[in-house]
């Protein structure tokens, strides 16, 4: 009696933390995407872009992903479908995929303290709790490698197997970038306990951007000026927004030199590109 | 009553053993955990520590291919760890093309000198004849072979591969990599440190990262006394890994005391049969190698076992695949099995030293003819196998040469052209012709070449001396690295940066501009490598000009001038000729024609590394083309009758045995020969024309002088 009673609180709350986030919506947080990223909007051209924007939605939200259409927010499937772990409970769409794109999700308190709820109150056995661990990273592995080897096709290359460093790091702070907006956009609604922090969440951006920048010192010279501009509004996740909006697509043609003159690279590659 | 009780004591019997089997089970289980953790973090140290490609591509794929799952698949987090290993290691493990250059430069460093070494010890002969106990030569075969096999396995600092440029730059450019592998080796410790509080492990059992590199750097020591001292000193620390003890008994065996090494590798099997965490296990076989080399009590049994072994953990390690042959054929005295096994590892296509194994099938394929079976399946597999080198197919398809093969199929893979000039002395008058120092050789590229092999000489009789002189080798149309660097700023800036489009022809001297290359991904900066250096716009037009204007097509043949040596010695003295057999010959006048015994040579040059032979007291010239290799192959080359231009293939010698391309015409000079020289010892025994005159001349003479003598004689008696 008392679990179910903690049951239908557990639910009451899951509906309503679904409500409240679904105040930020997948084409508010594609708008904000376009809007940041360089590629003109809606552009033919620019079609597995857009595709992408939406693949990263899915990647942080569905449950189905890679789907980018018609996908449920909730439990993955890879938990909701295992016949050990199918009966856990879990207090709102966010505490998925929402710990930081580079982040160990055992390291995220919200994740963890919903495994150790479902532990105590003997939903899974403790024995399985390595095996929640172990199926969740299984999946979160699939994700990131098909995120990734996607934008590394975008990017003019064969796929992710093979890049060099360098290649990988650009890679990835793309990818990271448009998780970040995403995930900023979900700081702009009322339910932020379950998602990274904001400060956490800037480190990966920052961080982001140094990689973007590499290692032409002119080029970092200019990935420092931009993060000083984004530190004077990051209190502000919509300022924070608007600010890259404004500045990151003309520090992108800034760069120069080997691998990082961005503008040529998209161009070539047949992507049409905002003027600035 | 009584029968209840003995049912409740046979069931408790059943619950103890039962109890007993699944503590041992977990207890096993432990162990692997151990062994398996303990394995990656040195496999991961080994790459971070070792700062080489080929260190990172034996260790990766001994994590992605080689580790097993079978006892740790219940294990969630050693499971986890190992998809996290697999996902980042996967992602990172060096291309195909990187693969193939670290295959051609293996190619390239093999160590000449322990090749020849090992054609003096695997003598057929000594092989299929010698007795029960091993001589002194096949014995240093077998430690040569044992250490072969051993390089791949375990990483001694490689001098040479310090040297090797290209090498370095694959190294550089996996560099930051290495910041995956730390974070990984990082994951990978502290999961060790959790699962041994959960599972109550004693803290000794547990590799540290300080201790991983410390046992790493002790395992590269080249000096195996060093070595051996500090594994001996640092046993407290070491001695849980089950490693430990293959190194300390390799040590012992690199100090050729197999005594001190036999119980250290016997302890290294024990442990490593407790917790079996490969599906083979490279060190086991190097033991069982170990022991076939060195242990002289095993009987044939034994060593059938230890051969088992030893190809069973060494699937794809060509020096092992020879050892195990050469014991069936010395010690087991198994032809048949032994030459069959060396069939399989030529048509393996994952194996390696293979070029050592077609010269060894060439050294014995007098024997393995008489297996008819097996030797038209072991010539299918030479003929096929992609990738030999020059050396080793021609020394095979001349000793094979079935149904004149060789002269139709392989004769003309070298060619020399522009050898010989007429010297022209005005109007219509021509000289004899005459031997050119410089010529050009023209190689089919369709089978590996190095030039450190090749060695060539042109070879003078003049009827009475041989005048023998060595040239040097180089490639016709190869860049000199001092013009690159001169040419190219950016090449000069970053030395490694030329070998994303130059190969080298000789490390570190000679190169040419690589085949296929995209000039548009180069000028795009999208050239795979590029983004790992500080490159400007400017920079990539120097490099793409510069390739195309230097860039000659190789047309599947690689160009090679030969002049004059250089700064080489000249000295005179007697050579000792020993003739070849001819094969397949049955004109004993041809076999006895060669000249023999010591022969005045002037040689000039740094090594003569053949045995010219004389067929013939005409005077003539030579060019002698030596491939080096475990089966020396002698190209001799002579002018061509036709155009007078260009050389053509007389003979080529191999093992002591001599073929010519022309035996009919060579018999034929030789019967004409000796013809003459016969007529000239005829005429020379009866008077000409000529002589019978004077002979007529001197007989009047001596007449009339004896008539004058006779009246003097007279005249002076009448006096007295």
């Amino acid at each position: 009696m008392k679990i179910i009673s903690r049951r239908y609180i557990l639910l009451f709350f899951s509906l309503l933390l679904a409500v409240s986030a679904l105040a930020f919506g997948k084409e508010d947080h594609v708008a904000d995407m376009r809007r940041i990223f360089p590629f003109i909007p809606f552009d033919p051209a620019n079609k597995k872009i857009e595709d992408f924007y939406y693949l990263v939605n899915s990647y942080i939200d569905y449950t189905n992903f890679p789907s980018i259409s018609g996908g449920q927010v909730g439990t993955p499937l890879c938990i909701k479908n295992d016949p050990k772990l199918g009966n856990m409970k879990f207090a709102n769409h966010r505490v998925w995929f929402h710990w930081g794109f580079n982040k160990n999700p055992r390291t995220f308190q919200p994740l963890v303290n919903m495994v150790e709820y479902n532990i105590k109150y003997g939903i899974i056995p403790e024995a399985d709790r390595e095996y929640f661990w172990y199926v969740l990273n299984k999946e979160i592995r699939k994700r990131n490698r098909l995120l990734m080897d996607k934008w590394a096709k975008i990017s003019g290359y064969n796929g992710l197997v093979g890049l060099m460093a360098s290649q990988r790091a650009q890679s990835n702070a793309f990818v990271t970038l448009l998780y970040s907006i995403h995930i900023l956009g979900d700081h702009q609604t009322s339910e932020t306990s379950v998602i990274i922090d904001k400060r956490s969440l800037y480190g990966d951006i920052y961080n982001a951007i140094d990689n973007l920048a590499g290692k032409f010192i002119s080029n970092q010279q200019k990935a420092k000026s931009l993060k000083n501009k984004l530190r004077l509004v990051q209190s502000n996740p919509k300022a924070f927004l608007d600010k890259m909006e404004k500045e990151f697509t003309p520090f992108l043609y800034s760069l120069e030199g080997v691998g990082y003159n961005y503008k040529k690279k998209f161009s070539s590659l047949g992507y049409k590109l905002k003027s600035c | 009553m009584k029968c209840s009780s003995n049912i409740k004591a046979f069931v408790l019997t059943l619950v103890i053993i039962f109890s007993n089997a699944s503590y041992t089970f977990a207890q096993s289980d432990k162990d692997m955990v151990i062994a398996q953790m303990n394995y990656c973090i040195n496999s991961l140290t080994n790459i971070i520590n070792n700062k080489s490609i080929v260190v990172l591509d034996h260790e990766t794929d001994q994590l992605i291919n080689n580790l097993t799952m079978e006892h740790v698949s219940n294990l969630y987090e050693i499971a986890d760890f190992r998809g996290s290993l697999l996902e980042t290691v996967g992602n990172l493990q060096i291309t195909e093309e990187e693969r193939n250059i670290l295959k051609r430069v293996n190619d390239m460093k093999k160590d000449g000198m322990l090749w020849q070494s090992l054609s003096n010890a695997l003598d057929p002969t000594l092989l299929l004849f010698s007795g029960s106990t091993k001589s002194s030569k096949l014995q240093i075969g077998f430690m040569l072979l044992l250490t072969a096999a051993r390089t791949s396995v375990e990483y001694k600092s490689d001098q040479h591969e310090q040297n090797i440029g290209e090498l370095q730059s694959l190294w550089e450019l996996r560099k930051k990599d290495m910041n995956d592998y730390i974070q990984l080796r990082k994951k990978a410790l502290d999961l060790e440190y959790n699962l041994f509080h959960k599972y109550n492990l004693k803290e000794q059992d547990r590799l540290t990262e300080k201790n991983a590199i410390w046992f790493s750097d002790i395992c590269k020591e080249p000096d195996a006394r060093k070595r051996l001292r500090l594994l001996l000193d640092n046993r407290n620390t070491f001695a849980f890994l089950t490693d430990y003890y293959y190194h300390v008994g390799m040590a012992y065996i690199d100090l050729n005391n197999y005594i001190q090494a036999k119980p250290y590798l016997q302890e290294y099997i024990s442990r490593y049969n407790k917790t079996p965490i490969f599906r083979y296990d490279e060190k086991s076989g190097c033991v069982a190698l170990a022991m076939l080399a060195y242990d002289f009590t095993l009987n044939a049994i034994e060593k059938q076992k230890l051969i088992d072994v030893a190809l069973k953990n060494l699937p794809n390690n060509g020096a092992a695949l020879l050892q195990c042959v050469v014991t069936y054929l010395s010690d087991i005295k198994n032809a048949p099995k032994a030459y069959n096994l060396l069939r399989l590892g030529i048509d393996n296509p994952n194996m390696d030293n293979k070029d050592a194994m077609v010269m060894f099938s060439a050294n014995m394929l007098e024997d393995i003819k008489q297996y008819k079976g097996i030797y038209t399946k072991l010539s299918e597999a030479v003929y096929s196998t992609p990738g030999l080198s020059l050396n080793s197919i021609i020394a095979y398809a001349m000793k094979d040469n079935y149904q004149n093969s060789f002269w139709m199929n392989y004769a003309n893979l070298l060619n020399i052209s522009d050898y010989f000039h007429h010297p022209w002395y005005g109007l219509w008058i021509w000289g004899n012709p005459v031997l050119e120092c410089e010529f050009d050789i023209a190689i089919t590229n369709k089978y590996g070449l190095n030039i450190n092999d090749i060695k060539i000489y042109r070879e003078h009789f003049d009827g009475e001396k041989l005048t023998i002189k060595q040239n040097q080798l180089y490639y016709k149309n190869g860049l000199l690295i001092d013009d690159i660097m001169n040419d190219v700023a950016c090449f000069k800036a970053n030395p490694n940066l030329m070998y994303l489009f130059l190969s080298p022809l000789i490390e570190g001297k000679v190169y040419r501009i690589k085949d296929n290359l995209d000039y548009g991904l180069i000028e795009s900066g999208e050239f795979r490598g590029l983004s790992e250096y500080t490159l400007t716009e400017d920079d990539l037009t120097d490099i793409v000009t510069y390739c195309k204007d230097k860039y000659i097509e190789n047309n599947n043949i690689t160009a090679l001038c030969s002049d004059e040596m250089d700064d080489c010695q000249e000295h005179t003295d007697t050579l000792l000729l020993t003739p070849p057999i001819i094969e397949n010959n049955s004109d004993d006048i041809l076999s006895n024609a060669f000249i023999k015994g010591k022969i005045l040579c002037d040689f000039k040059g740094d090594s003569l590394v053949y045995t010219p032979y004389i067929l013939s007291t005409e005077p003539r010239d030579y060019i002698q083309v030596v491939l080096l290799g475990p089966s020396t192959t002698i190209l001799t080359f002579s002018l061509d009758s036709k155009d007078n231009k260009n050389a053509y293939l007389y003979s080529v010698e191999n093992g002591g045995k001599i073929i010519f391309q022309d035996l009919k015409s060579v018999s034929s000079k030789i019967h004409a020969q000796l013809e003459k020289l016969e007529k000239e010892k005829q005429e020379a025994s009866q008077p000409s024309f000529l002589q019978k005159i004077s002979l007529w001349f001197s007989s009047v003479f001596n007449s009339i002088g004896n008539w004058f003598a006779n009246l003097w004689n007279s005249i002076s008696n009448l006096w007295s």
